[in-house]
């Protein structure tokens, strides 16, 4: 499997002084220096004591070799904003709309990438897992945090123990991200009992495991648009449970945003577990 | 000594017959090769619009469809797999075509404008690109066509000729 940093220019590979385990993202901004955060700290990628400068080249090169040479094979996650990699990794886009017949056509002159680079922490939700199942009874749960606070990390070793503990798991893995599913195997275990949907977009992909896959549980990450909360209705009012992820800080800001709101007037979940960014994680319900 | 001179002779007429034949064939072998290549490209444009399969999946896949392509499509995948130019690759594998197989320089140039649409193709312009890639190609293959009616025959009666005029000069 090819690692995050073999895709980048040896320029910032050889000068990034950190093994990727300690990572969390890469930023390559067009004629800025690039940078990257290790441990939660920002540092600056230097050769010879001089920043690096990304250019132009740099960024064209790097999203042909995230595309696997293949533009046109990842339009609708260029289209969406990012490129999923091997592994799971996250890449953000930033560049030029390209609006045809007033819709968004793709994004062009990508001028700014944020690689996140994804991590399996095994073990990392065990405590949430103890009490979402009770009697071996799984209940609503949604997980809030702001970007980059790990929500995936959790939701990933949820979904493991959870489907472990017998519980037939369908994922809605829109961006890949959850399972790094890479030409059809995953990157990271989701457990023995769990059906990976990828490259899906999410309301499609509810009501097609919901139909199709008879699952216990259909786990979604970053839910956040109306379509998303009509298809989470649908699949509450069909017995089936849910899992999601959301941005936020917490149950307040749910119960406060425009959309999400609904989720918590009709009781959907039952769970809601905030995560801090030192990693603790609080719950309500 | 007269039929050692006749058989020479003969020797001469029919070698240079031969000589005269196959050069001509070298014509139609390449018109067999582009339209090879014409077939190739219309698989790799169904595997490119319709299941959109990324490049190295393709060219693992179609490694087998067309003979001399084999070795282009696998020393691409060895060496795109540590992290070179996928149109560089292409246009130096391409290259080496010159020396295995009936096509010429142009043939060449047509494969390396393929390789950059290949890798520049995004969703939207797909469709009018490999209409281009067609347009051309079809403009080579009448061309090969031609050139093979002409000199395909001009190489034939020379090489008959030619042997006649030996013979005439050393009987």
């Amino acid at each position: 499997m090819l690692k995050i940093l073999d895709y980048l220019p040896d320029v910032i590979r050889n000068n990034i002084l950190i093994e990727e385990e300690r990572l969390n993202e890469i930023r390559i901004r067009m004629d800025k220096p690039v940078f990257y955060v290790a441990d939660s700290r920002e540092y600056v990628v230097k050769e010879n004591d001089k920043p690096v400068i990304a250019d132009k080249i740099m960024i064209d090169n790097l999203i042909l070799k995230f595309c696997s040479h293949s533009k046109y094979a990842y339009e609708y996650a260029i289209k969406n904003g990012y490129l999923t990699v091997e592994g799971g990794h996250r890449i953000g886009i930033c560049g030029q709309a390209v609006i045809i017949d007033d819709t968004l056509g793709t994004i062009d002159n990508i001028s700014s990438l944020n690689i996140r680079i994804s991590h399996e922490i095994i073990g990392s939700a065990k405590m949430m897992a103890d009490m979402v199942l009770k009697d071996n009874k799984f209940s609503n749960t949604l997980i809030i945090s702001p970007p980059g606070f790990g929500k995936t990390t959790v939701l990933r070793d949820l979904i493991r123990i959870l489907s472990n503990k017998g519980k037939n798991i369908s994922v809605i893995d829109e961006r890949g991200e959850i399972s790094g599913t890479y030409k059809g195997s995953m990157a990271n275990d989701l457990g023995n009992r769990t059906d990976v949907m990828y490259c899906m977009p999410k309301v499609k992909g509810i009501n097609m495991v919901l139909r199709s896959m008879k699952p216990d549980i259909i786990a979604v990450d970053e839910i956040g648009t109306t379509e998303d909360v009509r298809a989470l209705l649908e699949v509450y009012k069909s017995g089936v449970n849910i899992l999601a992820t959301a941005h936020g800080i917490g149950k307040k800001d749910i119960k406060e945003n425009t959309m999400l709101h609904l989720l918590v007037e009709n009781n959907i979940f039952r769970n809601y577990f905030s995560l801090n960014k030192d990693r603790s994680v609080n719950a309500e319900c | 000594m007269l039929s050692v001179k006749v058989t020479g002779l003969l020797i001469v007429i029919v070698s240079s017959t031969m000589f005269g034949f196959l050069y001509a064939e070298t014509y139609k072998n390449r018109i067999l090769q582009l339209k090879e290549i014409s077939n190739l490209i219309i698989i790799i444009e169904t595997e490119i619009r319709f299941y959109k399969r990324t490049l190295p999946v393709i060219f693992d896949v179609q490694s087998n469809t067309v003979p001399f392509m084999k070795s282009v499509f696998e020393n691409i995948l060895v060496k795109i797999s540590v992290g070179s130019d996928m149109e560089s690759l292409w246009n130096e594998e391409v290259e080496k075509l010159h020396f295995c197989t009936y096509l010429n320089e142009k043939d060449i140039e047509f494969l390396k404008k393929t390789g950059h649409v290949l890798v520049r193709a995004d969703a939207q312009n797909v469709e009018k690109m490999f209409l281009g890639l067609y347009r051309e190609l079809d403009l080579i293959i009448e061309n090969a066509i031609e050139e093979e009616k002409e000199k395909g025959r001009l190489f034939k009666s020379l090489g008959i000729l030619f042997g006649l005029f030996i013979s005439v000069v050393f009987a």
